[in-house]
């Protein structure tokens, strides 16, 4: 065998004592697969982000519906200047004084005509 | 094999398992073991089954190197740092006594990781192979995964270049 083969080897040698001081149990390897390991803290942040972003979705929604909704009542609740008249005029050409008792005056005639332009 | 044979042949490899796979984790002893014991569940589980084809140790040293190579990528792409090489550990190492003999023994395994660490993977990892676990070349070759004539090359490539690196005498060999 070569000099500088021995060298090498002798060194190596040197080398593999010192990694054995630091070599972890066998049992200890192997135990360590047979129990849960506990999770990894990124792995709660990684469940985490789509519930935050799903809660802020529902909540963006939620404010874009209920404008919307309220408009959407209002328009059902006002009738509109003509739909006033024409239900004035029905109940007066039926001459019901039910039907007159049972609307509002604002179902009948806005105050001001002009102003519903 | 059954699993208790499997078990005891894996312990009495334990330690040499370990140094190659510190080999393979550039030197960082939490990877190795880590690594050391992902290679132990799929050999146990059978999700690594010893054919017979190999030498069981150059099995077991294949399947080490393809757990720290996947182990690697993981850490790449979750952008983690490696610590670099460096010699020496926190154990008291096996069969040197004495403060004196200690510090050269680390003095010496630092000036040999350093010069390793000029050499390219394949170069270290055969060197390693064959110098640190007593294989022969083709053994080597098995391992990495190569042809003999490649390893060949890497060996006596690096060779020269780890006893340029040590400042020891070179030698041409048939």
């Amino acid at each position: 065998m070569n000099q500088d083969q021995d060298d090498l080897r002798q060194r190596f040698r040197e080398l593999r004592k010192l990694d054995r001081g630091q070599a972890p149990e066998f049992e200890e390897l192997i135990r360590g697969r047979t129990t849960a390991a506990p999770a990894a803290p990124h792995q709660g942040v990684k469940w985490r982000r789509p519930l935050v972003l799903a809660g802020a979705a529902c909540l963006l929604a939620a404010l874009w519906l209920r404008p919307a909704d309220r408009a959407l009542r209002t328009a059902h609740a006002e009738p509109t200047f003509d739909e006033a008249c024409a239900a004035a005029l029905a109940a007066l050409e039926l001459g019901s004084d039910e039907e007159l008792l049972h609307m509002s005056t604002d179902d009948l005639l806005p105050l001001d005509p002009l102003s519903d332009r | 094999m059954d699993r208790q044979r499997l078990q005891t042949s894996l312990r009495d490899l334990h330690s040499d398992a370990f140094g190659w796979a510190l080999a393979c984790c550039r030197r960082d002893p939490d990877q190795a073991s880590e690594v050391l014991q992902e290679s132990y569940c799929r050999l146990l589980s059978g999700r690594a089954a010893f054919q017979g084809r190999s030498g069981f140790r150059t099995f077991v040293f294949g399947v080490v190197r393809r757990v720290a190579l996947e182990e690697r990528q993981r850490s790449f792409r979750e952008g983690a740092r490696r610590r670099p090489l460096e010699a020496g550990g926190q154990g008291e190492p096996d069969g040197i006594s004495g403060p004196a003999q200690q510090a050269e023994a680390k003095e010496q395994a630092a000036e040999l990781l350093a010069g390793l660490a000029r050499l390219s993977e394949r170069q270290r990892e055969v060197l390693h192979l064959v110098f640190y676990q007593g294989l022969s070349l083709d053994e080597a070759a098995a391992v990495m995964g190569v042809r003999p004539g490649s390893a060949r090359r890497h060996y006596e490539r690096g060779k020269r270049a780890l006893q340029s690196n040590l400042n020891l005498p070179t030698k041409t060999t048939p």
